[in-house]
């Protein structure tokens, strides 16, 4: 489990006031939490406490008991947790794809037949096998986003970090990662998942919605995308979500398996063709 | 004044083992009047497209002229705002104040002047003043992008071509951003998106263009794009036209939310 207790940060290089503010969040093992928030709320900063890329300036992080403040714990830290970057261009190394997604394996001593089959497997999973020889940097931005994900799956971490990584992703590519996750999340990978896209979070079992360095609401995605004032927070709510709220406001739909809401296309497609 | 493709081909890595075809065959006409949004699947080609359109590409075969000049003529380049996809591509000052005054500079705006277009451009894309002396790389995601874009429309650009420019951006980065190029358009620039939202494509533009595997599959009005293609489309049109096969009396080109909620309503009451 991920346990963060009073995490404060503040940048040097902006040292009027932090941008995280003793912050609480608890994170259990195979937990999908998503976390949005306005530009500049502090998401990347707080995601990035949890591969001890950013070190707190008071309180603790905590990944299984390991405290992020211990230089001796940061490989065993990193090993756990893989992180997609929000800027993909920032996280290429090699000079062929192929070459990239194999860089986190060959760090973790396997053998020569593993590290290939783990790239090709992540590869095909995000559909860029045959990329393989390209270089990264000549890629399409969409693509590059892929491969970013190719190159943490290769790990197979048991924590998965993913700062934004649909922006760019069309409708069917953003399916294929939806899809990796429940696939992820089925085999007990804890996912952590920052977006500003609520449609990508409703599947989670949390949301945690974030202004100015501090959390504003932590729930389940039923109670968020209903509290009234969450429009105010700058939270975009699905125009899907936006309708079946009027229509249950209305009494047009009912309430269904137990969510209060329907939240994707079909279900509301399903509730709407039994109510009308 | 428009910007004109005539069957334009372009593949990278030209004369060596690597090269590739992008773009093919492609013919399309953009006048200066119009708010255009290019769409397509990852990979199709939408970037490299917007890079010929100022000069920064050069076609393997016919042309690009934007009014009637040769895109990559010196004079035209003034004319031509791009917003690269990754702003880490566009950005390259040490502050953001130096990030945006350097295209304004260039066209000889100095002084007050100068200090007045940075301002404006950053209250335009929703940054506050006091982060000018920032380096731009030191800012959140989002901000950096509106860094990037500030800087393209600080160049008070004839054509304005964003790319992606709404992602990793906040709802209400979004929709000011939207809001201010509608105002942008009326004032006489053209406008062209790319993007994958076509959610927020279709409300605006006049003209939506598709691209699939380097080609131009669809370019006309939103009406003709709902009429004829049945993918992408937005999450509620994808509802109703699921209605619309159940045999319920719905249009199959409802794009907002009013709408939806008063097609069912009327469904209901027509009961
Ligand atoms: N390297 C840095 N140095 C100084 N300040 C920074 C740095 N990176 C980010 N900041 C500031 O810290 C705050 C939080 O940034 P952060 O990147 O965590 O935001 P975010 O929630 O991820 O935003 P976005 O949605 O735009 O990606 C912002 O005000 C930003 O300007
Ligand atoms: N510098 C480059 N060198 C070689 N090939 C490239 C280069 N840039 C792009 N490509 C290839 O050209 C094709 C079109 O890329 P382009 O960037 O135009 O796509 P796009 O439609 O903008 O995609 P996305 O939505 O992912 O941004 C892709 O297959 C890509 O791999
Ligand atoms: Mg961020
Ligand atoms: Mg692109």
């Amino acid at each position: 489990m991920i346990d963060i207790k009073n995490l404060v940060y503040q940048y040097e290089s902006n040292s009027k006031y932090p941008v995280l503010d003793r912050l609480n969040i608890q994170i259990k093992k195979g937990e999908f939490v998503s976390i949005v928030g306005e530009n500049g709320c502090g998401k990347s900063t707080l995601v990035q406490h949890l591969n001890a890329l950013l070190i707190p300036s008071k309180g603790t992080v905590q990944i299984e008991g390991l405290d992020t403040k211990k230089q001796s714990n940061i490989w065993s830290i990193r090993q756990k947790v893989g992180m997609v970057f929000q800027n993909p261009q920032s996280q290429f190394i090699g000079t062929t794809v192929q070459e990239d997604v194999a860089f986190g394996p060959e760090n973790l001593a396997l053998s020569n037949h593993e590290i290939q089959t783990r790239v090709n497997d992540a590869l095909e999973q995000v559909g860029m096998l045959d990329f393989k020889e390209y270089n990264p940097m000549s890629l399409s931005g969409g693509q590059k986003q892929c491969v970013a994900i190719a190159g943490v799956l290769a790990m197979k971490p048991e924590y998965i970090v993913l700062d934004e990584i649909t922006s760019m992703l069309d409708d069917k590519s953003q399916k294929t990662i939806s899809d990796i996750i429940k696939h992820l999340q089925k085999n007990g990978i804890t996912i952590i998942y920052v977006t500003h896209r609520i449609k990508d979070v409703v599947n989670s079992d949390r949301i945690i919605v974030m202004s100015k360095g501090r959390i504003l609401y932590n729930d389940k995605p039923q109670t968020v995308l209903e509290e009234p004032s969450l429009p105010e927070s700058g939270i975009e709510i699905p125009p899907i979500v936006e309708l079946a709220n009027r229509l249950k406001r209305d009494g047009i739909i009912d309430t269904y398996n137990n969510k209060n809401l329907p939240f994707s296309n079909k279900e509301l497609l399903e509730d709407l063709c039994q109510s009308i | 004044m428009s910007i004109n493709i005539k069957n334009v081909d372009y593949s990278y890595n030209k004369n060596t083992q690597l090269e590739t075809r992008v773009l093919e065959n492609i013919n399309l006409t953009i006048d200066k009047n119009e708010f255009v949004g290019i769409t397509g699947k990852i990979g199709s080609g939408k970037s490299t497209l917007i890079k010929l359109f100022n000069g920064l590409f050069v076609p393997d075969n016919g042309y690009v002229h934007v009014d009637r000049v040769d895109a990559s003529d010196k004079k035209t380049r003034k004319k031509v705002g791009l917003l690269f996809q990754n702003p880490h591509e566009q950005l390259f000052s040490k502050t953001v104040y130096e990030e945006i005054a350097f295209a304004p500079s260039n066209f000889g705006i100095k002084g007050d002047d100068l200090t007045e277009r940075v301002h404006e451009s950053l209250h335009l894309v929703g940054l506050d003043s006091k982060i000018t002396d920032m380096s731009p790389f030191k800012l959140s995601g989002g901000e950096m992008r509106r860094v990037a874009l500030a800087g393209v429309l600080a160049m008070k650009p004839e054509y304005l071509i964003l790319d992606e420019p709404t992602s990793g951006m906040d709802i209400k980065g979004k929709k000011e951003l939207y809001s201010n190029l509608k105002r942008i358009h009326s004032t006489g620039a053209c406008v062209i998106i790319v993007s994958h939202q076509i959610d927020d494509l279709l409300p605006v533009v006049n003209k939506i263009v598709l691209m699939d595997d380097g080609k131009m599959t669809f370019a006309g009005t939103p009406s003709e794009y709902l009429e004829n293609i049945s993918s992408p489309v937005p999450e509620i049109t994808q509802l109703m036209r699921g209605l619309r096969s159940k045999g319920f009396n719905v249009r199959n080109d409802v794009l907002t939310v009013d709408d939806a909620y008063g097609q069912i309503k009327n469904l209901l009451t027509k009961k």
